[in-house]
């Protein structure tokens, strides 16, 4: 099961749905918070989490998912790049997401680390 | 106080006590000098005192001694003669005399004895007999009764003789025998001895010596002595005199010559010693002294203060220099200063110069320093907006692009008519409308910065525009989070469609990102006082009172974190700009949100007639698609069948035009890049194809620069549109072709 974490939600929508064509069990939230929650709730085997998030940084969620949670892999979006001389991927790296991707990304691309990275568990019942 | 007030002070201090002193040194001077000339006319009033003394007592003796004589004792008067011229013989003038006890003469030494001779007592006749000797008695009988009278010895004043007829002197004594007075022997001198005996004192220059008998005449004199001889004694000398036995003071001889006066009587004759000298010479060193120290002083003096004159206007005039060149210096001028004398001036000339140069430099060096601070300032805050630009547009183009291509995954896998597809073309259809507007935006805003924006002005409602600006976005979904509404009132602009359009949507984007899921947003139009307000009003954080300064730069966020390029209002001020018109933040209340109003010109709605002419459906229309980007000749084609349309398209000119002279088009939508050959090239060749046959040509251009367009018009066509077109955009265009 995997959890989506972006604020924009045509970005979260279409991603959803290109995961859940590839046979992944998905829950989506608009920030941070609501993904720890989500996570809290019911555990998943792996959050995509966008970086730069107005409403909760991205970079909290995914320090707050490696302490609680730390068997759960992460994957760490970001359109931004650079932004003010700082590579917010690059910080995500130093916390120790999993993977990094850059926006925008192929879907196979991300279907492929994702299977690399591990073998998620088939679609929930 | 001037300077040279100050120097005459500071001369006038130190000769003042200089001369007192002085003058205490020549008074103390003066007074050892005049002790000093007392002491020596002392010294020679009382030589001359016992010269006299001497000469009279020498005299006494020499008559004590004939008073002895044996010849006397019998009676022998001739013999006594002849003694008598004997021992008076050395003394030419002197001549010896004896009285009997009545006072008449016996005999004279000078005369024959036996001759008669006159009784000085019998003939002595009141002062004043002679006219040449006026206070001089007659005879000499006062001494001869004088010793009868004491017994002992006498010596007389000045008389005139009765035998010589000239002033004389005469010294008597008791010629005793048997204890009782037999004679009185007296020896006579010729007063002009006397005078010898002043001469040879050695008495000062320009003096007077005299010797004055106990009633005030004097008996011999130095000056004058034949006239002054017999005479009295100046009256303010002869009050001295008969003060004291000794003294001295000052006072006018008979002359008249001014005179300093010591004086001294004698204890044996009586008479007084006078020695007056000439004031100019007992005084001569005070004067001289007092002349001296007078001319040094006033020398002093006035070199003195010509000095500090000459030395004050020698400091002072550099100083008033200096004070100028201060001024000047103040002013940023180089001062000028004739070199002065005074070498500490000279150095504060220096100093002044080097400070005023030291200060020049230090305050370019600031100046410099200041402006390379705000150039670097400046131009670091303009990199760092750079950067954050370029940051930002870099995320938000990814971002939609992430999207799209995750849609379009999902519509390579997903069954057209899903519900999946269906949301997957949805979200393609959003992201690429905001993709478009954001470019627009930016071109938007190269276009104002280079004042290259022309505004295609017409008359418009602007309540129906916002209505339908807020009706396509409700539509598209954009408001599902928040509680949107409308409050609209008629009011007229002359104004750009397009650009009003976008001045909304904007406003209306900023509202959406800042306020939180499920508070309201509020869009209104109103017309108030000659203007067209249009406001929106959000739920937000709201906009701090000093950030609402900058809220409308470009490229500025105001909030941290925040989306967007920091594009959107800067637009919406530039735009309501141009129209003429302006946009303002104002806050609700603390956390109540901010309220933006633009503000445009109202004018007068047009007449009935030409409301609303256009059409809300358009006809059904032969349309013509020459573009060769495949996905864009479907996606115009798709739109337009929808409406309705009867579509054909071509992916070159050649193609195209092929198509058209087999059916003539009604509207040919041509892209200006071809393959083959332009679009212009297309249009042209068209118009020729159709010989005159009515055809709206649209031109499809990537570039949105007015000079496209004109180009475009230039070159036939009727429209020109910016790809990517919006359905809405094609839509309007087709019922304007109409």
């Amino acid at each position: 099961m995997i959890i989506l974490a972006d604020d924009d939600a045509d970005q979260r929508l279409a991603l959803k749905m290109a995961l859940e064509l590839a046979g992944y069990a998905v829950r989506d939230a608009a920030h941070g918070g609501k993904a720890l929650a989500l996570q809290r709730e019911r555990p998943a085997a792996v959050l995509i989490t966008d970086i730069f998030m107005p409403e909760s940084d991205g970079l909290e969620a995914i320090a707050v998912f490696r302490r609680e949670f730390p068997r759960t892999r992460i994957v760490a979006i970001s359109g931004g790049g650079q932004r003010a001389k700082h590579d917010y991927l690059a910080s995500a790296r130093l916390i120790g997401v999993d993977a990094t991707l850059q926006k925008p990304f192929e879907i196979d691309e991300l279907l492929r680390l994702l299977a690399e990275l591990h073998n998620p568990a088939p679609p929930a019942p | 106080m001037r300077l040279r007030s100050h120097l005459v002070v500071l001369v006038l201090a130190a000769v003042i006590p200089l001369l007192v002193f002085a003058l205490m040194i020549v008074r103390q001077d003066l007074a050892e000098r005049r002790d000093i000339l007392e002491r020596g006319m002392q010294d020679t009033v009382h030589a001359l005192s016992r010269a006299v003394d001497g000469e009279v007592k020498t005299s006494l003796a020499v008559l004590e001694t004939l008073a002895g004589a044996v010849v006397l004792d019998r009676g022998d008067l001739q013999a006594f003669h002849e003694i008598c011229v004997r021992a008076i013989q050395p003394r030419p003038t002197a001549y010896v005399t004896l009285f009997d006890t009545t006072g008449k003469p016996l005999l004279n030494s000078s005369r024959v004895y036996g001759v008669a001779l006159p009784n000085p007592v019998a003939g002595t006749q009141p002062p004043g007999s002679d006219s040449r000797y006026p206070a001089l008695p007659l005879g000499g009988g006062d001494p001869v009764s004088g010793v009868l009278e004491t017994g002992a010895p006498v010596v007389s004043d000045l008389f005139i003789s009765l035998v010589t007829g000239a002033p004389r002197i005469s010294f008597d004594v008791p010629v005793v025998r048997g204890g009782a007075i037999r004679y009185v022997l007296e020896m006579s001198v010729d007063a002009l001895e006397f005078t010898q005996h002043l001469r040879a004192q050695r008495a000062p220059a320009d003096s007077v010596l005299a010797i004055v008998d106990r009633k005030g005449v004097a008996i011999a004199r130095t000056l004058d002595p034949a006239g002054r001889v017999g005479r009295p004694l100046a009256p303010e000398l002869a009050v001295q005199v008969s003060r004291a036995a000794t003294g001295s003071g000052l006072g006018h001889t008979v002359e008249g010559m001014a005179v300093y006066h010591v004086y001294a009587r004698s204890p044996v004759t009586g008479w007084t010693m006078s020695l007056s000298v000439a004031r100019s010479v007992a005084l001569a060193p005070l004067t001289n002294a007092l002349a001296v120290l007078a001319g040094g002083a006033a020398i002093a003096i006035i070199l003195g203060l010509a000095g500090a004159l000459v030395l004050g206007r020698r400091i002072s005039r550099p100083i008033a220099d200096l004070a100028r060149s201060a001024d000047q210096l103040a002013g940023g001028r180089q001062p000028r200063l004739d070199v002065s004398a005074v070498r500490e001036l000279e150095e504060l000339y220096r100093a002044l110069l080097a400070a005023g140069e030291a200060a020049r430099n230090a305050e370019d060096e600031r100046d410099r320093r200041q402006l390379a601070e705000a150039k670097g300032a400046e131009a670091q805050a303009a990199n760092r907006a750079k950067d954050e630009f370029l940051a930002m547009l870099s995320h938000e183009l990814r971002n939609p692009l992430a999207a799209m291509s995750a849609a379009a995954h999902v519509l390579r896998l997903a069954d057209p008519a899903s519900a999946q597809a269906a949301s997957a073309r949805r979200v393609i259809e959003r992201q690429t409308k905001h993709m478009s507007r954001l470019i627009g935006d930016l071109l938007d805003v190269s276009r104002i910065t280079h004042g290259k924006l022309a505004l295609d002005r017409e008359r418009l409602d602007l309540a129906e525009v916002v209505t339908r600006v807020v009706n396509v976005w409700r539509a598209s979904g954009r408001f599902e989070r928040h509680n949107v509404s409308l409050e609209v009132a008629s009011v007229w602009v002359d104004a750009d469609r397009a650009r009003l359009e976008q001045i909304t949507a904007n406003l209306l984007d900023n509202a959406l990102k800042f306020t939180p899921a499920g508070k309201a947003v509020t869009i209104s139009v109103k017309p108030r006082a000659e203007m067209a307000l249009l406001s929106v009003a959000d739920e937000g954080p709201g906009v701090e009172p000093q950030a609402a300064q900058r809220i409308f730069d470009l490229f500025v966020q105001v909030t941290p974190g925040s989306e967007g390029l920091g594009i959107g209002l800067a637009l919406v001020k530039r735009l309501s700009e141009i129209h003429g018109g302006s946009v303002s933040v104002a806050n609700a209340g603390a956390g109540r949100g901010a309220v933006f109003t633009v503000r445009l010109a109202a004018v007068a709605p047009p007449s009935e007639a030409a409301v609303d002419v256009r059409p809300t459906a358009s006809a059904r229309r032969s349309v013509l698609i020459v573009d060769d980007n495949e996905d864009a000749r479907h996606m115009l084609a798709a739109l337009l069948r929808m409406e309705g349309h009867e579509v054909r398209t071509a992916a070159d000119g050649g193609a195209g035009l092929a198509l058209a002279r087999d059916t003539p088009p009604e509207v040919a939508l041509v892209d200006i890049r071809l393959p083959d050959m332009d679009g212009y090239e297309v249009a042209r060749r068209l118009r020729a194809a159709l010989d005159g046959r009515p055809v709206a040509l649209v031109a499809l251009t990537g570039f949105g620069r007015a000079e496209d367009q004109q180009r475009a018009l230039d070159a036939g066509f009727d429209a020109h549109l910016v790809k990517p077109v919006s359905a809405e955009r094609l839509k309007h265009l087709m019922a304007e072709l109409a």
